[in-house]
């Protein structure tokens, strides 16, 4: 998945290095915009829904963080 | 009592009365009015030390990100007796460059953070670095060089220009008169108020107009700016737990921001419990998301504003009624006391009476900018007579957009005039299909763009209802003409970096690159 991930997001963000970077937000590299095209499109790509606290800054900045929160959304899909 | 003429004085009397009092923070820190003062004026002899302008007034571009040294970025530039360009750090060089064409004479005053984007488009002797002009120590030849140029500012002198898009893709600078903004600010207060006690949560970036009413209010009455940081309008429950924590009591968001917070539900999580006043501006506030904030806060008072940069700020205000069911769309209301709006069609103005009516809104008054910095030509396009004999010269901004009168003498925003659509012979404005749609619970927000070769209707919507349910629901609400022709379900719509809706975005996206229309 994390593979897989990595070339979504670059396809939303190519100037943004997925693989390497570990405070994607902490450093401003994603803005609301970039966050809220990420969240479509892995709500899409996924079919996975969103609540509100799945949204934080800690689960969005980094690519491993990423990892588990769509692996938590489709665990709480599945069951 | 004693005259103000410019915000300043409001500032000055900050200073001599709750000196102590916070007046900004950010997610660094804060500052109280007192330093607030001492830091600007310290800044407005630096820049008059150093930038050898002599006696000039000149635009002063401020290159920086949002926060407390933005805010004394802007009353140093004022106490310099210039006036200051607040622009975007994220502007693309093409755009920044052209700003500054149109600015001719100009200084840019940036910090060490930002100061490699100017390379290569604004030249040394042009940039003030904001730290060295405040490293400078106070002196009284310095102080009294900015008491002579405070006194040489009337309320007919510019105190901003904020640079908007412009249909032709070169920006326009909406230039503003000091008494403009006086006169915005005591007509706010005397509405809506704020209190010495209040916190306002700041969201609108420096660079838009609606940001004047959190800068000034703020000032007027003492209260704290408190500059929430960017990256947490992404996320609900993060925003929620800042406003808790820094017990923010007044927000004056784009009703995008509000509509996050509704979309993901957020206030069942953490439901700040200081805030008591909500306005939402820049576009139309979507009925549903009104209703989710109004489900959590009964209690507390809704304003709906209404105004492009051209009047300043806001020239009309609606106190939304609590135990009104809207159907479709909440008024803009009425405008401020010393600022005319009217109504006009085919050269005529309609009556108020003559409710449902269509016309273009136009303005008068003290709110009017002085106009596009630079270009006569776009100024007087913009500004013209007010209809009827007058004999003497009193301006009136068309804005472009469209409204009518509801039963109660309210102004009802009804589209804009460019955006109009023909569809099948038939001229219409997207905002009137939004409005309806975005009335239906199954729908969040939408935005609603024409396929101009297959003349179609298409419906960008978030939300959970199928086409299926939306057409049902919306054959209630809109004459079959209007109904869209094509639905596409988004998880998000594109937003420009002011909040809004980008709407050339979907557009180019259903027309390619070509104008929208």
């Amino acid at each position: 998945m994390r593979e897989e991930l990595i070339k979504l997001l670059t396809g939303i963000c190519p100037e943004v290095d997925f693989e390497n970077e570990k405070a994607l937000i902490d450093d401003g590299l994603l803005d609301s915009h970039a966050v809220l095209s990420i969240l479509a499109a892995v709500s899409e790509t996924y079919d996975v829904e969103f609540e509100a606290d799945d949204i934080m800054p800690e689960t969005l900045n980094n690519i491993d963080s990423i990892c588990i929160l769509v692996q938590t959304l489709l665990d709480r899909k599945a069951s | 009592m004693k005259r103000r003429v410019t915000v300043l004085d409001y500032l000055e009397e900050n200073y001599i009365e709750i000196p102590e009092k916070t007046a900004v923070s950010d997610e660094n820190g804060e500052i109280s009015w007192g330093e607030l003062r001492d830091r600007s004026r310290a800044l407005s002899e630096g820049i008059l030390r150093k930038s050898g302008i002599g006696e000039k007034k000149i635009p002063i571009v401020i290159f920086m990100k949002k926060s407390i040294t933005h805010v004394i970025a802007i009353y140093g530039c004022l106490y310099s007796g210039n006036f200051y360009v607040p622009v975007d750090i994220n502007t693309p060089e093409a755009r920044l460059r052209s700003i500054l064409e149109t600015l001719k004479d100009y200084k840019v005053l940036t910090d060490g953070k930002n100061l490699e984007r100017l390379k290569n488009i604004a030249e040394d002797k042009d940039i003030l670095l904001i730290d060295e002009l405040l490293s400078g120590s106070a002196d009284d030849a310095g102080f009294f060089e900015t008491e002579r140029r405070l006194r040489s500012i009337t309320d007919s002198s510019l105190m901003y220009i904020i640079f908007t898009s412009g249909s032709t893709g070169t920006p326009k600078g909406v230039a503003v008169r000091h008494r403009s903004v006086m006169d915005y600010i005591e007509s706010i207060m005397d509405e809506i108020g704020m209190k010495r006690e209040d916190v306002c949560g700041n969201q609108t970036p420096f660079y838009a107009d609606m940001s004047l009413k959190d800068l000034y209010m703020t000032l007027a009455s003492g209260a704290e700016l408190c500059l929430i940081p960017t990256g947490y309008f992404s996320f609900p429950v993060k925003l929620l737990q800042y406003m808790e924590e820094k017990k923010i009591s007044f927000c004056m968001w784009v009703p995008t921001v509000y509509r996050i917070v509704a979309q993901f539900k957020a206030l069942s999580k953490v439901r700040p419990q200081s805030l008591r006043t909500i306005c939402f501006s820049g576009e139309s506030m979507p009925v549903s998301v009104y209703e989710y904030w109004l489900e959590n806060y009964p209690d507390i008072d809704y304003w709906q504003l209404y105004g492009p940069s051209e009047i300043t700020g806001s020239c009309s205000y609606y106190k939304v009624d609590k135990n009104r069911k809207y159907e479709d769309i909440i008024p803009i209301g009425k405008p401020y006391r010393n600022t005319g709006m009217i109504l006009i069609d085919d050269g005529e103005i309609i009556p108020v009476s003559d409710t449902g009516r269509k016309g273009e809104i136009c303005v008068y008054g003290s709110c009017l900018a002085a106009g596009y910095y630079n270009n006569e030509e776009k100024t007087v396009a913009a500004f013209s007579s007010l209809p009827g004999e007058l004999g003497y010269d009193e301006r009136m901004y068309h804005t472009g957009d469209l409204a009518y009168y509801d039963n109660e003498g309210n102004f009802v925003f009804a589209g804009r005039a460019d955006y109009q659509i023909k569809h099948m012979g038939r001229r219409m404005e997207p905002g009137e299909i939004e409005a309806a749609a975005e009335s239906l619970e199954i729908i969040d927000a939408c935005c609603l763009i024409h396929n101009r070769q297959k003349d179609d209707l298409i419906l960008y919507y978030i939300g959970q209802g199928s086409s299926k349910d939306i057409t049902k629901s919306l054959k209630d609400k809109l004459p079959s003409y209007m109904m869209p022709t094509g639905y596409r379900q988004v998880e998000m719509l594109p937003l420009l970096p002011n909040g809004k809706v980008n709407r050339k975005e979907l557009d180019a996206k259903e027309n390619g690159n070509g104008k929208e229309g």
